[in-house]
């Protein structure tokens, strides 16, 4: 009964997070200057009638007085071949004036609308509309997550692989002054933003650009692994908990009655590995941007930068949630891991 | 242990024996103070290397006060004046060695030495910003959660923080600043409010890291029996947590991530400048990044491609070296 009221609770946190977090997003969307709440699209005038809101800019709006007509005086025979301008009358705070009826343009919608209707309405219905390409919106983004989630998701797999290898070769290297230079050159390579791991890697003709083969997600697995950090912070992170656990009376006892050492450290070890990869997801769908666009992967960080340059803020807000689904997935996932390894949280001891 | 070490030795007798100068020198000075260099720990090792970095990017940003790039001699009007050749078009006379230039030139013909000072520009005030954003924000969420516990300010400040940290730092601000000035209509004209929103968007995305840090600090701190022995006298609660806790206590870890977040300030504007000036500072400004992006078709081992790759991850690393020496020197034996 305890764990299921815990598993309920840690759902109920991972939802609100989720909603909160798009509903901040939207809102920074909203107030920006392409906020999606300005008049952009022109009216449709077969189905306008006198009294509906208008606008005469992104931003003035008012009321239609009336249809669309032809300035006064003008003659020319309306036989498809002239191009005939008409005129409309717009109440725009008490003073009527007349506009011409292609420039007028029909309001955006209320942030209500746009955000509990377009968005979470066309989540639920699974039809949130076209992107800036004439995709579906959320086909575009299921498209570029087959790209992005296995380059992130190897990323994170090889750079604890690696970690886990190199713990074990610095712990087992006897020398502590040579183990201290072999860290601080880890970090320095590590500390290396993934852009100029890319460009170098590029230039030594180590991975080859522009490619179009299975070598481009490689290399982004490889530069997102190493670079950025996310090897070195790994690497001392790991380290302290490998020390920390290696110097418990139960380890030292395992030891000494002969014990395999691995099996009785790595539930040990598995908690705070799970807490690190969880938290590095996060980073490591950050860092993705740039290294999908130093190879050109089509996957979500590409297609951030060109929702954001286009600008399809319906496009971009639907990729931001999914990042953060994502991100709150994994954050999910550890908490349920820590319910069912560690017995205390089950019974209340710990959190 | 050496049989003479136990025999007493007066210490006035060694400092009436104690030689000159030169003397020392010729006694072993020299190995005393190799001796000294490997007692060193790494922590003072980074200590200076992170503060030598500092004092470099500070020296860089005053210097690029009185450099203007466009004053700069480009290649060609050296190349008019010095009748120097090396043939071939304008490209490639650029991103490339050139006598007369420390360092060559850089992807526009101007001597790479100095755009690679005037490049500080793009980066240092907004990273100070940056840093202001964070550590006010992020030093008083923490505080007020560890400190007021167990109630509907702690849960609703960590709720705050979860949101903010499940948005990736990089896409949050690439969102804000790529969505603001794809409605610009000259976007070269609004690099101060570009990179304004960047230090902004970045601050507040580096806000949950430093209040979680503050958090369990204040929070371990509350425990101490000087905070209790301050409560029976009556202090009031801001004196407490202002004085007692973050002044006295925490100013080691604000300081730690004042340092990293002024590096991955660097790390990030020059990914986005790298990436194209839709992102980052526009063409016309020098950054570490589109310098680098500028050059990307040199030669590996030349100047243009190494020098502005050097100052980058020298730089980021210095400052994260500072961090952690940092925390390293100032926070022992304060938990």
């Amino acid at each position: 009964m305890k764990t299921a009221w815990l598993v309920g609770q840690k759902f109920g946190h991972f939802v609100t997070v989720l909603f909160l977090s798009s509903l901040v997003l939207a809102g920074l969307l909203w107030f920006s200057p392409g906020s999606p709440g300005k008049a952009r699209e022109p009216v449709i005038w077969d189905s306008a009638t006198v009294g509906d809101a208008v606008c005469i800019d992104a931003t003035t709006c008012g009321t239609l007085r009336s249809l669309p007509h032809r300035a006064e005086g003008d003659t020319t025979p309306d036989d498809g071949f002239n191009f005939i301008k008409k005129f409309v009358e717009v109440d725009v705070e008490g003073s009527e004036d007349t506009y011409e009826s292609g420039a007028v343009l029909a309001p955006g919608p209320s942030f209500p609308t746009w955000f509990f209707g377009v968005f979470w309405g066309g989540v639920l219905t699974w039809d949130i509309g076209p992107a800036f390409n004439g995709e579906p919106v959320l086909d575009v983004v299921l498209l570029g997550a087959t790209h992005t989630l296995p380059i992130v998701f190897g990323a994170l797999v090889l750079a604890v692989l690696v970690t886990l290898l190199l713990v074990a070769f610095l712990t087992w290297l006897p020398f502590p002054s040579m183990r201290g230079i072999l860290r601080t050159l880890l970090l320095v390579l590590s500390i290396s933003p993934v852009f100029v791991l890319g460009f170098l890697m590029t230039k030594a003709g180590v991975l080859p650009h522009p490619v179009l083969t299975w070598i481009a997600p490689v290399a982004c697995v490889v530069i997102l692994s190493v670079g950025d950090s996310s090897l070195g912070e790994l690497l001392l992170q790991l380290e302290n908990e490998y020390r920390r656990l290696r110097s418990r009376d139960y380890i030292h006892a395992a030891g000494l009655r002969g014990a395999s050492l691995f099996k009785h450290m790595l539930p040990g070890l598995l908690l705070p590995l799970s807490s690190m990869s969880a938290a590095k997801i996060a980073f490591l769908l950050g860092s993705v941007v740039i290294a999908e666009n130093i190879y050109a992967v089509q996957g979500l960080g590409t297609l951030s930068l060109k929702a954001a340059t286009k600008p399809d803020p319906l496009l971009l807000l639907t990729l931001t949630v999914f990042i953060t689904f994502v991100v709150a997935l994994v954050s999910l996932v550890r908490d349920l891991l820590e319910i069912f390894i560690d017995p205390r949280i089950r019974r209340g001891g710990a959190h | 242990m050496n049989p003479e070490d136990l025999i007493h030795k007066d210490p006035k007798d060694e400092v009436a024996a104690a030689p000159g100068l030169a003397g020392r020198f010729a006694q072993g000075a020299t190995q005393d103070i190799v001796k000294t260099i490997l007692r060193w720990r790494h922590a003072d090792v980074r200590l200076l290397f992170g503060g030598f970095v500092l004092l470099l990017v500070v020296a860089a940003r005053i210097g690029a006060i009185f450099i203007d790039v466009d004053q700069l001699q480009t290649y060609l009007e050296l190349e008019r004046q010095t009748g120097f050749s090396a043939g071939g078009g304008f490209q490639t006379t650029n991103c490339r060695a050139v006598p007369g230039l420390l360092l060559g030139n850089d992807r526009n013909g101007y001597s790479l030495s100095a755009t690679l000072i005037e490049s500080t520009q793009a980066f240092f005030v907004p990273a100070l910003i940056s840093c202001g954003i964070a550590l006010f924000f992020g030093t008083l969420l923490g505080a007020v959660a560890g400190y007021f516990r167990g109630g509907i300010l702690e849960s609703g400040t960590k709720l705050m923080m979860t949101v903010i940290a499940s948005y990736p730092r990089l896409i949050l601000v690439i969102v804000a600043v790529g969505f603001f000035v794809a409605y610009l209509h000259d976007p070269g004209r609004a690099v101060g409010m570009r990179l304004l929103l960047m230090a902004t968007m970045l601050g507040i995305a580096y806000v949950p890291v430093l209040a979680l840090a503050i958090y369990q600090k204040v929070g371990a701190f509350q425990r101490e029996q000087f905070i209790e022995a301050a409560r029976a006298h009556g202090l009031s609660d801001a004196r407490i947590l202002g004085y007692h806790i973050l002044w006295a206590n925490c100013m080691p870890v604000v300081a730690r991530h004042f340092f990293y977040l002024f590096g991955y300030f660097i790390l990030v504007e020059t990914s986005l400048s790298y990436l194209g000036p839709e992102y980052g500072v526009p063409g016309s400004i020098p950054s570490w990044g589109n310098l680098l992006a500028g050059c990307s078709k040199g030669e590996l081992f030349s100047p243009a491609v190494l020098a502005p790759t050097a100052a980058i991850v020298g730089s980021i690393l210095g400052l994260t070296f500072l961090g952690d020496a940092v925390g390293e020197r100032f926070e022992r034996g304060r938990t």
